[in-house]
């Protein structure tokens, strides 16, 4: 899974979110690294939404303006789920093979 | 937001998505200064060409590109790489440089730009990385249109017909929608730092391995940039060829700078056909592995 999208599953993983919401977290999520604009966000969500990873929770008006929230379908966070499970299963073996848990390293 | 800018993307995008995508971009340049506001306007007009042009993220327009970009970069970075050991071989050779001229340096110059490029997008910073080695290809393209002027090295005309593939082999990477970028592989600045500074002594090295006459055979002083471009770009580039397509669109880069490297012509075309032929073979063996690897898992 590449990283900007791993990161937008992510910020929608714990609460349904709006555009600018969704960069937000991204960029909190990255430590600053990862800044999505708005032509590339709205354009991974058009995929996302085409792949039926994510779909619209809800729609609102607000000051006049079409305001969209956006959810994980069940796949996405399936998706999602498993690429954080083979995440975590490399960084408990790089962990591992450290020492830092305190079990002896192979030779 | 600047309507002009909404207007810019396909009817159908803008009825879907314009009014969130105004207010996603108010609130993004809401008390930014004037840099943000032109990388926010800049990126929509990237988004809306994509979209028109029918290679964004979602298209399989946009993906076949993504697949193909790290390739296009190798192909780049590798070729540059050859010539630059070529003409440092060349100097060492014979005891004097072939470019003596200030357009000698420049297209030089040029060539190690577009090395930087290609090692810098490989690594990991694609956007800043892909820029350069476009800079690169088009100033050594601006060398080559100079010295076909009159007055200036007496170059054939014809020889601009060689501008075009090496300079769209390296305009690829540009149209790689951004959320689809290859993976950051050197995450630290002390790394990305160690291999620009290994690159240009490889090539030295290249080019010095080269000088008691043991690469007469030219073909293999490009395979082995061409290698080392692979081996940066790595698994995850590897991973995205997934169809004939992306195979032949990943590979032409290699064929077309590998004919303008002198190294791909009709006496090597049957070697390096039986050579893409073999490696199309061992991605399907490799993938059907890794698949069968997860299916146990």
């Amino acid at each position: 899974m590449q990283e900007p999208t791993l990161l937008l599953l992510t910020a929608l993983a714990d609460e349904p979110r709006h555009g600018y919401a969704i960069a937000r977290e991204v960029e909190l999520i990255s430590g600053g690294r990862v800044k999505m604009r708005t032509g590339t966000l709205y354009g991974a969500l058009e995929r996302l939404l085409g792949q039926g990873l994510i779909e619209v929770h809800e729609e609102q008006i607000v000051d006049s303006r079409l305001r969209r929230t956006y959810s994980l379908t069940a796949e996405g966070r399936q998706s999602l789920a498993a690429e954080a499970q083979r995440i975590a299963a490399t960084a408990r073996e790089a962990a591992r093979r450290l020492g830092v848990s305190g079990e002896t390293a192979s030779a | 937001m600047n309507p002009r800018l909404l207007r810019l993307y396909p009817a159908g995008f803008r009825r879907a998505f314009g009014d969130e995508m105004a207010e996603a971009y108010r609130e993004a340049t809401e008390g930014a200064g004037p840099v943000t506001r032109v990388r926010e306007a800049g990126d929509i007009v990237a988004h809306a060409l994509r979209l028109r042009l029918g290679i964004g993220s979602a298209h399989r327009g946009g993906r076949l590109f993504a697949a193909a970009a790290p390739f296009a970069l190798a192909a780049t970075g590798a070729h540059a790489a050859f010539l630059l050991a070529s003409t440092l071989n060349l100097a060492y050779v014979t005891g004097r440089p072939d470019f003596e001229t200030p357009l000698g340096y420049a297209i030089n110059g040029f060539h190690v730009l577009t090395l930087i490029g290609a090692v810098v997008a490989l690594s990991g910073r694609f956007a800043v990385g892909a820029r350069t080695t476009f800079a690169g290809a088009a100033g050594t393209a601006t060398c080559l249109v100079i010295a076909v002027l009159p007055g200036a090295l007496d170059m054939p005309l014809e020889h601009l017909a060689h501008l075009v593939p090496p300079l769209a082999i390296a305009a690829l990477p540009l149209l790689c929608p951004p959320d689809l970028h290859p993976p950051c592989r050197i995450r630290t600045t002390t790394g990305l730092l160690a291999l620009l500074l290994w690159t240009p002594l490889s090539v030295v090295l290249l080019a010095l391995l080269d000088a008691g006459g043991f690469g007469m055979i030219v073909l293999w002083r490009f395979a082995v940039t061409v290698l080392a471009a692979l081996a940066l770009a790595g698994r995850p580039a590897l991973s995205g060829i997934r169809t004939t397509g992306r195979f032949a669109l990943a590979s032409a880069p290699f064929l077309v700078l590998g004919h303008f490297a002198g190294v791909v012509g009709e006496d090597t075309a049957l070697p390096c056909l039986a050579l893409l032929a073999a490696t199309a073979l061992a991605l399907r063996l490799w993938r059907r592995r890794r698949s069968n690897t997860a299916g146990h898992a």
